[in-house]
């Protein structure tokens, strides 16, 4: 598994020219205060986990990784890791220039990447089955449905929570990071295992 | 003998196709030639061996053993139009491979890089189809397994290249246990090198035989028409009629020579048989 993690990072370490023209026009857009430094940079850690399944349906990745030993096992576990590693350290980064560039307090910067990683990891958790279903091509299809009905789903919840329904969630604020850490352990675990059986069945 | 691979009542069945293999062995220290037309089931047979595909009636066995993953640290494959993203290079293909199989031998893999003369830093989309075939080809071999497999290695090599590659073959196979199965376009490639040819139409194996059997057996006979019309036809395997004259595949020269002295007879290569086969009345 280690080896299709490499392969990952070698396909964005590929891309570093577009990864550092990304990252100046967005650090401007940052130091302009257009832009959320938290949101932006997992934002694009997730965007170049998606470039690498382009590049692996572009060469017939796929087929030859499942050529290789537990090449169908190690080909799910690698993404979902790589992705978790991506996301975590763009938080970190993400969090530190936080941090310092516009002094926010240091509980508040972990309480917003909590947030955040449960966000990009419910995205990861609903995309990667499907794109392990039908491939990468097929699924850009449902990426753009999918970002429509997180905007829109997200958009009703605020609107019932603050308007209709007035809930008083503040009972939760004590625990709202350990509740959130855990249900983006539990999403992203389920994910995997429903990728690992659609993956284990695949025909390529 | 041994075998190395072993189907047994396979089928596979497509909207428009179907893959039907009631046996196929292929024998361990052999080279096989898998021979066919574009669509007849060579690649979908090697997509079987490999689990690319699944949901297949009937069984395949890879080293006497029906866990392919264990059996795919001693493989060594080569697919047509697959392998890693063109945006690495064979370093990176390197370091991932050597993470991949534990028999992974970073010398060998360089010293071939350096033999074919492939530039280790380049990203493979600067490659040419020739190099990137041979970066495909040094990536099988490179961690010492004891089965290629191949589909279509060869095309897309210059006639040096293929000799190159041919002799790396070779190379390969002076090791006892080892053993290629071969599935190309190139008939004239499997002449020099393979020493069974298995022959696959519309989704069935037609037959597997020893090469040098077919070569030294198998003949063409161009006769007039009116001389065809006196030769019986369960003499022959198959004929084409064209204008003024017919060509037919027989399978014992010897035999058909002496029955049928007025003809002349002359040795076939693969690539004809397959034509005729293909093509042919049977």
């Amino acid at each position: 598994m280690l080896g299709f993690i490499k392969k990952d990072l070698f396909v964005v370490k590929g891309n570093l020219k577009t990864l550092l023209m990304v990252i100046i026009l967005y650090g401007i857009m940052i130091y302009m205060g257009e832009m959320d430094i938290l949101f932006v940079i997992p934002f694009f850690s997730m965007l170049f986990m998606l470039t690498t399944f382009n590049y692996d349906n572009y060469n017939k990745w796929d087929l030859y990784a499942v050529s290789l030993p537990n090449g169908r096992k190690n080909t799910v576990r690698s993404k979902y890791l790589t992705s978790i590693i991506g996301i975590v350290l763009s938080l970190v980064v993400g969090a530190i220039l936080e941090m310092i560039i516009k002094n926010t307090p240091f509980k508040e910067a972990i309480d917003m990447s909590l947030a955040i990683i449960f966000g990009i990891s419910l995205v990861i958790s609903i995309l990667y089955p499907v794109i392990f279903k039908l491939g990468i091509e097929k699924a850009r299809i449902f990426i753009f449905v999918l970002a429509f009905a997180l905007a829109l789903i997200g958009g009703l919840i605020i609107k019932f929570i603050n308007l209709d329904f007035n809930l008083d969630l503040s009972f939760l604020k004590d625990y709202v990071n350990y509740i959130l850490l855990l249900l983006t352990f539990i999403i992203l675990l389920i994910s995997y295992k429903i990728s690992s059986i659609i993956y284990s069945k695949r025909e390529m | 003998m041994e075998n190395v691979i072993c189907i047994e009542n396979l089928e596979k069945k497509y909207d428009n196709f179907t893959l039907k293999i009631n046996h196929l062995e292929v024998p361990k220290g052999m080279i096989m030639g898998f021979i066919g037309e574009n669509g007849a089931g060579k690649t979908t047979t090697i997509k079987a061996i490999l689990d690319i595909i699944k949901n297949y009636k009937g069984e395949i066995k890879l080293f006497d053993s029906v866990n392919k993953e264990k059996a795919k640290e001693d493989i060594g494959v080569v697919l047509d139009e697959a392998f890693f993203p063109e945006i690495l290079s064979p370093k990176d293909i390197n370091m991932v491979m050597k993470s991949s199989y534990k028999n992974w031998d970073q010398e060998m893999f360089y010293k071939y890089l350096k033999q074919f003369n492939l530039p280790e830093k380049s990203q493979i989309k600067t490659f040419s189809k020739g190099m990137r075939k041979k970066l495909e080809i040094i990536t099988a071999l490179a961690h010492h397994p004891k089965l290629l497999i191949l589909d279509e290695a060869t095309s897309g090599l210059d006639p040096v290249g293929r000799r190159e590659v041919l002799d790396l073959f070779q190379e390969f196979m002076q090791k006892e246990e080892n053993t290629i199965f071969l599935s190309t376009h190139i008939t004239t490639d499997l002449e020099h090198i393979a020493d069974y040819i298995t022959f696959i139409d519309k989704g069935e194996i037609i037959f597997t035989k020893m090469t040098s059997e077919l070569l030294e057996d198998y003949g063409i006979v161009k006769s007039s028409r009116e001389e065809f019309k006196s030769i019986d036809k369960k003499d022959i395997v198959c004929y084409i009629e064209e204008k003024y004259d017919v060509e037919m595949l027989v399978s014992n020269k010897k035999s058909f020579k002496k029955k049928y002295d007025f003809v002349s007879i002359d040795k076939v290569s693969l690539e004809e048989l397959m034509v005729l086969m293909i093509k042919g009345v049977k």
